[in-house]
């Protein structure tokens, strides 16, 4: 007797699963997952099966003549070829355990260490490139006039003469003049396993600017005046006190963190975590997170441009944190532009025009400061809350298609029922326009208490922890 | 050995088969060890497997 087996109900249940949480988190990287643990599937599958036969063995029941059908080979087969291709359309090479290399830690085969260090006289201001670097480097900026390098390479590998080879492959070197100084580990001379990583522990003069190219691993730069270039298949970064510009270009990312840089800072990545603090230059993040992003004090505009969101803000006095699904931001100075396809947003405190266009999400307006200007925000689904000055002058247009319109500000607006939504309007003293709009939800306007001030702006968690040596 | 025992055995062998690869996937993915080094291992697991139901045959 042929039987059904649960796989087929649990496979059509996880695909709707995926499709949805898709649909709800545009942002999240599942097809980064997918192609990280595709072969879980298979391990998931088999144990399934398995526990199933042994429960009908237990229970006497007719057993099927083979585990996996003939169609079932067919489709792990298939699963096989598609799994292996996004890895490899994805390019994930060595990157779990992506602490492990830091740690020593080693699943299969062993780590051999072997010592790194070079030194080389520079100019004040050299310009200092890293190559083809894959593992973690922290460069800081000294008083001193020569480039010096120490750390240790790791090379897993299961014997350690092929671990010899493989060192003896890579020779470490530092080339260049005083001008452009090279940093290169080589590490890309060995092909395959065993694999490679290295630590360093690079001082630099301060005036130096960097340039550093790599395929895996973190990188941590601070107290040096020039500009930080880092390009990356795979990286974590923190830059610190930087004089000049930082410009990030990462296939992937872990945390990326900017504090206190003069210049302007430019990320392009798809990642998680984001934070940056005290930029004076202009700040541009495109790419897409799926961690928290914050920015905090910043002196000049804004622009972040996500796959689901787009926002334009002039300046950032205070914070701006976006997780997943949602966007908190108090004190800007605007003009603030906003569109997204999916967040909450509350925005508190924030001068000049406004204008947020959201296809699914609550907003929450609190422009405490006065003058009011221009407010414009639209959501096709969700609520919109608006808490008004009580003096100041403005012209307001609260309204919805579907759903209840309230007025817990009083007079003088004043509330019209439509068939199915309603739209509170008013003006007091002919001040700007203000203009709500929500298609299916509720909207209500209040005045505005002394209660919800926004919190003062709040330093980011882990400000100072975080930029802990990083290869504790 | 019995020939209940004998198609548990055969109806396991699917599953466990499946297992292995997705495991030594894995392990490709994950570790030092390729699966272009690890591939004899399914065919150990399957001759093993043939081999009890050999001797279950025969006794």
């Amino acid at each position: 007797m042929k039987r059904a087996s649960v796989v087929a109900p649990l496979l059509l249940i996880g695909i709707g699963a995926l499709f949805l949480a898709r649909n709800l988190y545009p942002d999240l990287p599942l097809v980064d997952y997918l192609a990280k643990y595709w072969p879980l599937l298979l391990v998931v599958w088999g144990t399934v099966r398995l526990l199933e036969i042994c429960i009908w063995a237990a229970t006497s029941k007719p057993l099927p003549s083979i585990g996996v059908s003939g169609g079932e080979w067919a489709l792990v087969a298939f699963l096989c070829i598609f799994g292996v291709s996004l890895h490899t359309i994805h390019g994930l090479s060595g990157w779990w355990p992506h602490n492990g290399f830091a740690g020593g830690v080693n699943i299969f085969g062993e780590s051999f260490e072997y010592p790194l260090a070079g030194e080389k006289p520079c100019a004040p201001a050299p310009r200092v490139v890293i190559e083809n670097f894959r593992g973690g480097a922290r460069i800081t900026g000294a008083d001193t006039s020569s480039v010096k390098v120490t750390g240790r390479k790791t090379i897993r590998s299961l014997e350690q003469s092929d671990a010899d080879r493989a060192d003896h492959e890579s020779p470490f070197e530092i080339a260049g003049d005083a001008s452009r100084v090279i940093i290169r580990t080589n590490q890309d001379r060995v092909l395959g396993p065993p694999r490679l990583s290295a630590e360093m522990e690079i001082t630099v003069p301060k005036g130096a600017s960097i340039e550093a190219h790599g395929r895996n691993g973190d990188f941590d730069v601070s107290d040096i005046a020039g500009d930080v270039l880092i390009v990356s298949d795979n990286a974590g970064v923190r830059l610190q006190n930087i004089g000049g510009d930082a410009r990030m270009e990462l296939r992937r990312s872990g945390l990326v963190r900017a504090a206190n840089v003069k210049g302007m800072v430019e990320l392009k990545s798809r990642g998680s975590d984001v934070e940056m603090e005290d930029i004076g230059g202009p700040v541009t993040v495109t790419g897409s997170y799926s961690g928290l992003v914050q920015f905090h004090n910043l002196a000049k505009p804004l622009r972040y441009s996500g796959v689901q969101t787009e926002l334009h803000i002039e300046r950032v006095p205070g914070q701006v944190r976006m997780a997943l699904n949602d966007l908190t931001a108090s004190n800007l100075v605007g003009p603030v532009r906003l569109t997204s396809r999916s967040r909450d947003v509350q925005i508190s405190d924030f001068t000049n025009t406004l204008d947020i266009s959201v296809d699914r999400g609550d907003i929450d307006l609190r422009p405490n400061q006065t003058p009011l200007a221009r407010i414009q925000a639209h959501t096709r689904s969700g609520d919109v809350l608006l808490s008004l000055p009580p003096a100041a002058p403005f012209t307001l247009t609260a309204s919805t298609g579907v759903g209840e319109a309230v007025n817990d500000f009083g007079p003088p607006l004043t509330t019209e029922r439509e068939r199915r939504g309603g739209t509170v309007r008013g003006s007091v003293g002919g001040g700007p326009v203000v203009n709500v709009q929500t298609e299916r939800g509720r909207v209500s306007v209040r005045k505005a208490s002394p209660d919800d001030a926004p919190a003062r702006p709040v330093h980011l968690p882990g400000s100072s922890s975080s930029l802990k040596r990083i290869d504790q | 050995m019995t020939g209940g025992s004998l198609g548990f055995l055969r109806a396991v062998r699917g599953p466990v088969m499946l297992i292995t690869l997705g495991a030594l996937l894995a392990v490709d993915q994950f570790g030092s060890l390729s699966f272009a080094r690890t591939w004899p291992a399914l065919l150990i697991i399957f001759g093993m497997f043939k081999l009890v139901e050999y001797t279950g045959a025969r006794t």
